[in-house]
């Protein structure tokens, strides 16, 4: 394929680099707005009883703040270094799925961009606090499309960070180059392994909690509105996702300074396993301790004691990590330049956040602080102050690599004096009066307007700072002197290659024999680079955006969207068929413990773990809803036909067993049995999904419909859910049988049946606990 | 319309609050000022110009481990012990502010939080929007609900509070021991009529 220039490169990309490049003026871009709202309601709260904002614009402006500065802003911030270092850091060409990560990118622009859409929607934008408690965001307090709108924008988020979940786990689990055992892994590379994996069990859960309110919301149903606990089910959804995601945001900025402190001190990271060890064992516990988000909320009282000290002790692991690196500049050689003054900026900044945050732990103490400007400045310590500044020291510290030019270092040390001090000035009063509530667009209390002045003050000093680090980064990128391959003496791999580096990253493959990184030079002959082209990630998101916003505002958009998808796709699907877009699956990579897996069949694993999350929250809905359900849970065998059910349960499972035939025929080299197989498996599909329609109907016509009561909107949302899943397995499939048929698959090479049938095993079990938990109980 | 908060405890459970929250913050002080301080020394004493150190990391080579598993055990050890102690203290304020005291005569009064404000409904069923008026020196128990969404309902002089949820009932206490007006106030986000949820605690 040719080499593209200007609009369209961008357009079309699959670089890694460049989607990095992309990500990072995206995330800025929102940060920007985040940062922007934020100033205007630093301004309202300057002085009180102020007029700037109305409560509903208030309302609207924290919401969005939140929302965009923790999913669109800050995770973001830390992927555009992630996709620029992290392949060539493990000594890779690419990423695993070079499409896959444009299509991420393309997800996440759209999703915010509809996002910020809903400002501009009658109602405006989401005025329910980023955590989207219910009742409050259902239609009946909050009927206006933005908060519709907003969290489907977030769906499409979800979709995004999965798609891209995957691709890292399975670039940085199989494209290690030769030789770079785990131990040897970079600290960034590390703090992104940890991220990914934490996105990959956080993000399902909320996606179907926010997909259930959608559905709420659209179509009228009564998960998050019905006295069975639909409030309660909403915390859990929403929190077991919700603190995780603090370590998702720190987990980057970590491994950022880690390599930083490795770099500017001169001497190797202190107690690096521990650190890696601790992170793990943090990371574990943040899926426990989420609980503590709702002690006000009247929970089992041993439970909350538990959870206490559980979050209490979730503290140890980060004291050891916080003392490790300090205890790496103990006899070092300490360079103080730009990146190294940001990483000791986060470190001091999160054992502010960290140990302010130990007192929320403590439910005598966080009776009274839940909802006070102490959980503000405690999280804007640990979010703001660790991450951000963990990822400022990222933006200098390879920004000579990602240009080739260096920055001015006085400038750049400016920017870090007045980014602190400005930091600290906003959110350090915020301690002073922690007993102010958060959230309020006026008060009424005298004691409280010098500390929020001092606020504002900082706020603006903050957020101006970043203009001496965008006009340095602009300036240096003309007249900032050559920065040379190695600027810092680091020994990682993302240093021993040019500045910029090259399309394809190294000329000759790198490799790690015993502690030294060397090349294959391979006769001389330098690697030949393709470049990927393709527009189909950024069409598809597009079209997914144009549905979505047409679903709710404007029908005949959607069907546009629509049908523009379903082209999309298909396009896709045939350029794949058609071989149009063949990267070769490196070989000689480190894959350990993963080296008889190639990336398909991982991709699919992973892709299933985080469909397993999925389900188990609407499981997990579906149980809390059913116990606390008042009045009687009808009996199953009364309300479905368990014979029609369990014929269609043994259907199914007969197509999972004609797809282990058409694996085991492929690997056989049977060609015409493994075609019968497949087209068995998709006869049956077609049967199942029609049976499931007739039951459906004959439902609907018994006064068993979607909103008729709680029992038979999770029945319609959890088998219309499993259904979808059926649905996209078809696609699959179809797609398998179309390169079946042209011959591809053969003893040889049958990936693509083998790693179908991981999927399709998956729907199938899904099925059996739906058949139980519907049809038999 | 400003008005101040009463800066001296008006009864208990603030008290009791304090003497924790000055426990958790001297401690957290001093930890953070001696770790913040030798991350700060350290910096300082081993900088490029006046270190001795050598250079240990050399471009493209993997540098090796450096740790030491008795300074890691120190860290583990002094992490989990300052916060034992902050637990364990916690855990008996926690039952302390979560248990209603036993008293022969409890004033208590029902609490229901509505989009925007609160309404008290007295022992005798008189039902008030705005202010509640209790008495000095007993226990004063407050059943805490919703009419439709989320609030949190706060005695901020008294530093507690719990949420109020639609259809459950939570519970928390005080026990006054100084006249006068305090500010109870929503401190869950509620919708436009939210910074204006307030209302006044006289104690007589």
């Amino acid at each position: 394929m040719e080499n593209k220039s200007g609009l369209m490169r961008w357009l079309t990309t699959t670089n890694h680099k460049d989607i990095g490049l992309l990500y990072l003026v995206t995330s800025l871009y929102f940060l920007m707005v985040g940062g922007t709202l934020a100033l205007t309601f630093r301004l309202q709260l300057a002085f009180p009883q102020a007029e700037i904002l109305s409560a509903s614009a208030f309302n609207q402006a924290i919401t969005m703040h939140g929302l965009i500065m923790v999913l669109w802003a800050i995770s973001p911030f830390a992927f555009a270094f992630a996709n620029y270092i992290v392949p060539i850091q493990i000594g890779a060409r690419d990423m695993a799925f070079p499409r896959l990560n444009a299509l991420s990118y393309w997800l996440y622009l759209f999703s915010g961009l509809l996002a910020a859409l809903s400002f501009f929607l009658p109602g405006g934008a989401p005025d329910v606090g980023w955590t989207y408690y219910v009742p409050l965001s259902t239609p009946k307090f909050t009927p206006q499309p933005g908060v519709t709108v907003a969290a489907l924008a977030l769906a499409m988020l979800v979709a995004s960070v999965t798609v891209g979940t995957i691709n890292f786990i399975v670039t940085i689990a199989t494209l290690r180059a030769p030789g770079m055992g785990w131990s040897k892994l970079p600290m960034f590379t590390w703090g992104i392994l940890y991220t990914v994996l934490l996105m990959l069990f956080a993000f399902g859960p909320v996606a179907a909690g926010f997909f259930l309110l959608a559905i709420d919301r659209v179509f009228g149903t009564a998960f998050f509105t019905s006295p069975e606990g639909g409030a309660i089910l909403w915390t859990h959804m929403f929190w077991f996702f919700g603190h995780p995601e603090v370590y998702i945001v720190l987990a980057p900025a970590i491994g950022v300074v880690g390599d930083v402190i490795e770099t500017f001190t001169r001497k190797p990271l202190f107690g690096r396993k521990y650190i890696l060890i601790a992170f793990g064992i943090a990371s574990f516990i943040s899926f426990i301790v989420y609980v503590h988000h709702m002690f006000a909320t009247g929970i089992n009282p041993i439970i909350r004691e538990v959870m206490s000290i559980t979050t209490e002790s979730i503290s140890v692991p980060f004291g050891v990590i916080m003392l490790s690196f300090i205890f790496s500049f103990y006899k070092a050689r300490v360079r103080i330049r730009t990146p190294l003054l940001f990483a000791i900026g986060s470190i001091v900044l999160f054992i502010v956040g960290g140990i302010t945050g130990v007192f929320n732990s403590s439910i005598a103490l966080d009776r009274f602080i839940r909802g006070t400007y102490w959980v503000v400045a405690h999280f804007h310590y640990a979010m703001v102050g660790a991450t951000l500044f963990g990822l400022l020291a990222a933006m200098y510290y390879w920004y000579p690599k990602i240009t080739g030019k260096m920055y001015d270092e006085k400038l750049g040390k400016i920017h870090f004096a007045i980014a602190f001090i400005g930091f600290n000035l906003l959110y350090f009063p915020m301690f002073v009066i922690y007993e102010m509530p958060r959230r309020v667009n006026t008060y009424f209390v005298e004691e409280w307007i010098p500390m929020n002045q001092l606020a504002t003050l900082g706020g603006y000093v903050f957020g101006l700072s970043f203009l001496i680090m965008v006009y340095n980064l602009l300036k240096s990128l003309k007249t900032g002197p050559p920065a040379g391959n190695n600027p810092w003496g680091a020994w990682t791999l993302e240093w021993m290659t040019t500045s910029p580096p090259p399309p394809h990253n190294f000329d000759f493959e790198p490799m790690i024999s015993g502690n030294q990184i060397t090349f294959y030079t391979n006769g001389g002959v330098p690697h030949k680079h393709i470049e990927y082209h393709t527009m189909m990630p950024m069409l598809l998101s597009v079209s997914l955006m144009l549905s979505f916003f047409g679903l709710m505002m404007y029908t005949p958009l959607f069907i546009i969207g629509a049908a523009m998808l379903a082209a999309v796709l298909t396009k896709w699907l045939i350029d794949d068929i058609y071989d149009r877009f063949v990267i070769p699956e490196p070989e000689n990579t480190m894959k350990w413990p993963f080296d008889h897996m190639n990336r398909l069949k991982f991709g699919v694993w992973i892709l299933v773990i985080s469909e397993a999350m999925l389900f188990a929250a609407l499981f997990g809905a579906y149980s809390l809803l059913r116990i606390n359900l008042i009045g009687e849970w009808p009996y199953g065998p009364a309300v479905h036909d368990v014979r029609l059910g369990g014929v269609n349960t043994i259907i199914l499972l007969t197509s999972s067993l004609t797809v282990v035939l058409a694996v085991a025929y492929a690997k056989m080299g049977d060609q015409r049995k493994m075609l019968y197989s497949l087209g068995a498996t998709y006869v049956l599909g077609l049967i199942f999904l029609g049976l499931k329609g007739y039951e459906w109907m004959k439902l609907y016509d018994e006064g068993f419909t979607l909103t008729s009561d709680l029992p038979s909107s999770l029945y319609y949302v959890m088998t219309g859910t499993h259904a979808a899943h059926m649905i996209a397995g078809m696609i699959a499939l179809s797609y398998i049988i179309v390169k079946a048929l042209r011959g591809v698959y053969n003893e040889k090479n049958y990936d693509g049946v083998e790693a179908f049938g991981i999927y399709w095993h998956f729907v199938d079990i899904v099925w059996i606990f739906l058949f139980a938990i519907f049809y038999l109980m | 319309m400003t008005h101040g908060i009463v800066l001296q405890i008006p009864g208990e459970p603030a008290g009791t609050w304090y003497s924790l929250f000055n426990l958790y913050f001297s401690l957290g002080l001093l930890v953070g000022s001696v770790v913040i301080g030798m991350l700060l020394y350290f910096v300082w004493k081993y900088r490029e110009s006046v270190s001795n150190e050598s250079d240990d990391i050399k471009p493209g080579v993997v540098p090796g481990e450096r740790s030491n598993m008795k300074l890691i055990v120190v860290f583990f050890g002094l992490t989990s012990i300052i916060l034992f102690t902050l637990a364990s203290y916690s855990i008996l304020v926690t039952n302390y502010v979560e248990k209603v005291p036993k008293a022969d005569d409890i004033f208590e009064v029902t609490v229901q939080g509505f989009q925007w404000g609160w309404r008290f409904i007295y022992p005798n069923g008189t039902e008030v929007v705005g202010e509640v008026v209790v008495p000095k020196d007993k226990i004063v128990v407050f059943r805490i609900t919703s009419m439709d969404v989320f609030h949190k309902f706060q005695l901020i002089e008294f530093r507690t509070g719990a949420d109020a949820l639609p259809g459950a009932f939570n519970v928390i206490w005080i026990k006054p021991t100084e006249a006068g007006t305090y500010t109870i106030q929503c401190y869950e986000l509620c919708g436009i009529g939210h910074s204006l949820m307030v209302a006044t605690l006289r104690v007589v």
